[in-house]
């Protein structure tokens, strides 16, 4: 196990970056909301005069935005877009490593199994984002229990944090699939941003379009806030969308490195 | 027994050619060269072996064993230095060193440290901070910290001042006395002639010849220059074809490849002024099979 050791000491620091950003985000936004439930008066009519679209595409549900879980779940959106960040750049980060760095002569002439080689960093790259997520969620938990007026409902609190670990995985899934496919990669951080912000504006686009299509391209998407907060569910075809593309995108990974030639640099 | 044996070993990247059916056998314990120009094929060879890349068609084995599919297994043996070498980022020459060696299963930090005090390298300095020639130390050292019974080395030269080159032989003269074997790329011919038992010229991906360094220069290749007092035709010598011949007015030279007694007798009969026959470098020879097909 002494590439997952090493990768996962590497990842130490970056995680504590993610981490601390993650956390700042729940604790600032989270800590706005009793003085905004308060105006609950004032805000509530100006929140119903703007535009429909506008709402929409900022990811508010003006019904449920008054209880604390429907505050949560608006913030959702953006901590769900720094997670995936995170998770893109060290899937991409750990696997490509030896691309960037051209850095395969080193590490495929060791006495290591290619499929070994990349169990163990995968295996590092998702014990750091379950690490990174085990704090979201418990930093979520008491910032919304604190807030909370009325009873939390916990199944759907659980879908939400669900959903941030899923595509987590899912976005981590494909950039390590990127990772073994490209031959040459100059900024982990280019690819990344490049890659989760398209996603993002796609899930702008479907929020303003609303081309029941469009949702399969924007897994920002798939596990709308609204849907579990009313049903306590995930939507299943949404599910199984995003288990199909990351246990796809591992499979295709596993495939393609364990095959591939590795030309001199 | 032969340590790396291939078989017809083609690998061809889409349609333009890597090697095409290369056939070599390197004997346990020997210093194999593998001498040819850039693009010859040299590293498409030592890859495969490597299994870096995987064969077109052929095979090749080491340790009597398959190199793609047992390579785990051989890579416990072998020693490997690229020709370029690069590092991960922020790292200490130490951690870098000690990375290498967990994937073998024995204890090399004596060896690491032996090795680093033999070639004057601080393990405690970031790799980043390196000189060019002093990563390549690291690459060194990284090759050989697990005292591997087959060496492969990719053009290990370049960079090196001469100094370290010297010093980074007599290491691999010493492992060879170990009982490793050595299988050494390069397109400098002396660095060759000086360290290896044997070597293979290869050309455009074909092995073109395989021989010993001693017979090579001994198949009495011969560098013959002379001066005479009168103009003669050099074919009227009865020698047969002479390789580079070039004669300027009264001075000759040639490459001569045949019976030495017989090149004595004739040039006994001519009227001399000056003459001088020694053994032709390897370089000189190299030269001879690269123009001979050109």
């Amino acid at each position: 196990m002494n590439v997952f050791r090493f990768e996962f000491k590497q990842l130490i620091r970056s995680t504590l970056s993610w981490s601390l950003a993650l956390g700042l985000v729940v604790i600032i936004f989270m800590s706005f909301y009793p003085v905004y439930y308060e105006q609950i008066a004032i805000m509530k009519p100006l929140f119903d005069n703007l535009p429909e679209l506008l709402l929409k595409s900022l990811g508010v549900n003006v019904d449920t935005l008054f209880t604390g879980l429907g505050f949560y779940s608006f913030i959702l959106m953006y901590i769900q877009l720094i997670a995936a960040m995170q998770a893109m750049m060290i899937g991409l980060g750990v696997v490509g490593k030896e691309v960037r760095l051209k850095m395969n002569d080193f590490i495929l002439t060791k006495p290591m199994s290619r499929s070994s080689i990349l169990i163990q960093k995968s295996l590092a790259i998702f014990s750091h984002l379950l690490i990174t997520w085990i704090f979201l969620s418990g930093l979520s938990w008491v910032m919304l229990n604190s807030v909370e007026t009325g009873p939390l409902n916990y199944q759907v609190f659980i879908l939400f944090t669900l959903s941030t670990l899923l595509l987590q995985v899912m976005f981590a899934s494909v950039g390590l699939l990127t990772a073994v496919l490209l031959r040459k990669l100059k900024s982990v951080v280019g690819v990344s941003m490049s890659v989760v912000f398209t996603l993002f504006v796609m899930n702008l686009m479907q929020a303003i379009l609303d081309e029941p299509w469009l949702r399969y391209l924007s897994p920002f998407q798939w596990f709308e806030k609204s849907y579990i907060f009313y049903n306590s569910s995930f939507e299943w075809p949404m599910l199984a969308m995003c288990a199909l593309i990351s246990i796809g995108s591992c499979a295709g990974a596993y495939v393609v490195y364990i095959r591939k030639d590795i030309h001199a640099v | 027994m032969a340590v790396i044996e291939t078989k017809k070993l083609t690998k061809y990247y889409g349609k333009s050619r890597g090697i095409i059916e290369v056939d070599l056998s390197i004997e346990e314990g020997e210093i194999f060269g593998f001498i040819g120009p850039n693009g010859a094929g040299k590293s498409t060879t030592i890859r495969l072996l490597l299994a870096l890349i995987h064969p077109t068609s052929g095979s090749a084995t080491i340790f009597g064993k398959d190199v793609i599919t047992h390579a785990k297994e051989i890579h416990q043996e072998i020693g490997y230095l690229p020709s370029e070498v690069f590092y991960y980022d922020n790292m200490k020459v130490k951690e870098l060193l000690n990375y290498s060696a967990s994937f073998y299963k024995k204890d090399c930090s004596k060896r690491i440290k032996e090795l680093a005090a033999r070639l004057d390298l601080d393990l405690n300095k970031k790799i980043d901070d390196l000189s060019y020639g002093n990563k390549k130390k690291v690459g060194i050292i990284q090759g050989l910290l697990h005292s591997p019974k087959l060496i492969l080395l990719d053009e290990p030269t370049s960079g090196l001042d001469p100094l370290m080159q010297n010093i980074f032989f007599d290491i691999l003269a010493e492992e060879n006395k170990r009982g490793a074997t050595v299988l050494f790329s390069s397109h400098i011919l002396s660095e060759v002639q000086k360290l290896c038992d044997r070597v293979a010229i290869i050309k455009d991906g074909k092995i073109v010849k395989i021989d010993s360094v001693q017979n090579m220069k001994e198949e009495a290749y011969l560098k013959v220059g002379f001066e005479t007092k009168v103009p003669f035709d050099v074919s009227t010598l009865g020698l047969g074809k002479l390789n580079e011949l070039t004669q300027n007015g009264l001075d000759v030279s040639f490459i001569y490849k045949g019976d030495i007694n017989l090149l004595m007798k004739k040039l006994a009969s001519l009227d001399l002024i000056r003459v001088n026959v020694h053994e032709a470098e390897l370089e000189e020879i190299f030269l001879h099979y690269y123009q001979k097909e050109a």
